[in-house]
């Protein structure tokens, strides 16, 4: 299970270390990357939530 | 691994800061290949077509990376095309299969290109001698990636640009959102941070991606499966 928040920290944490510009870039677009990635998994989670319950298919 | 060649078609490559910029973001490892061909041709004003073609065999993706002037290319482009592609197009079936993506950059904002607007064209239409030259040679045709007024763009924006440069230049198109996470956790496994605690840190963030990454592919399999079955 990925923990979002703890990973958004780390992510900044780190990049505030790191001296390289490339570096840095590589994970603050890795920070939106995570972003979209849990606002998917909340989406896919809720969409499957609603289609076992489909009453439809009982 | 996938071999790519940029030409950069600029007058002046060194003043663009631009064109700095992508230099500077070139992945550190690939194989990639920066071609300067205002450089190229300032030898005797000419390209020479077999060493050209010979660059272009040996890479993927090809890359066209020019400022838009006149809604075009500076004319160097052109003329690399014309000198290089001089015979019949039957003759260069061999090159068939090969890539091709624009990187553009524009002066003004991209809602400026469309119906009704200042430019009046979109950027698709306006760039369609590229793509009817990939077409014609059997090449695929990438969407282009658009640099808007790179002046006034914001830190957050220029390094997003960075990375989806990169990916214009490394990343198998078209590419899933998946594969995009595969993609960084991959550049992520390269980074050589100084000290023994950061490389920790850096161990749990790809352990954290890779199980989000994971988690993701196993919902949409679930997803595509149930909705499947609803169908049928």
């Amino acid at each position: 299970m990925m923990d979002e928040q703890w990973l958004q920290q780390t992510l900044a944490d780190l990049s505030q270390q790191l001296p390289q510009y490339q570096d840095r870039a590589l994970l603050a677009v890795t920070q939106t990357y995570v972003a979209d990635l849990a606002q998917r998994l909340v989406n896919g989670q809720g969409e499957l939530d609603g289609r076992i319950w489909n009453h439809e298919q009982w | 691994m996938m071999k790519t060649l940029i030409l950069v078609a600029h007058p002046e490559v060194a003043n663009s800061p631009t064109q700095q910029f992508l230099k500077a973001s070139l992945p550190p490892t690939g194989a990639i290949q920066w071609h300067d061909i205002t450089a190229v041709a300032g030898v005797n004003g000419h390209f020479q077509a077999s060493a050209e073609l010979d660059l272009v065999k040996q890479a993927q993706r090809i890359v066209f990376q020019f400022p838009f002037y006149w809604y075009s290319a500076p004319f160097i482009l052109k003329q690399w095309q014309d000198e290089v592609f001089t015979g019949e197009v039957a003759q260069y079936g061999n090159l068939a299969g090969k890539e091709l993506s624009v990187v553009v950059s524009l002066g003004q904002s991209l809602a400026t290109y469309q119906a009704g607007a200042q430019e009046h064209f979109a950027i698709s239409e306006l760039l369609r001698p590229y793509q009817a030259f990939a077409e014609k040679l059997n090449w695929r045709y990438l969407p282009p990636l658009v640099i808007t007024q790179f002046a006034y763009q914001t830190p957050a924006e220029r390094q997003q640009l960075l990375v989806t440069y990169q990916q214009r230049l490394t990343l198998a198109q078209p590419a899933s959102f998946a594969q995009r996470g595969q993609w960084l956790l991959a550049q992520l496994a390269q980074l050589q941070p100084a000290t023994t605690a950061q490389r920790q840190q850096l161990t749990l963030i790809r352990e954290q991606l890779e199980a989000g990454v994971a988690e993701y592919q196993t919902l949409q399999e679930q997803l595509r499966e149930i909705r499947s079955g609803e169908q049928a």
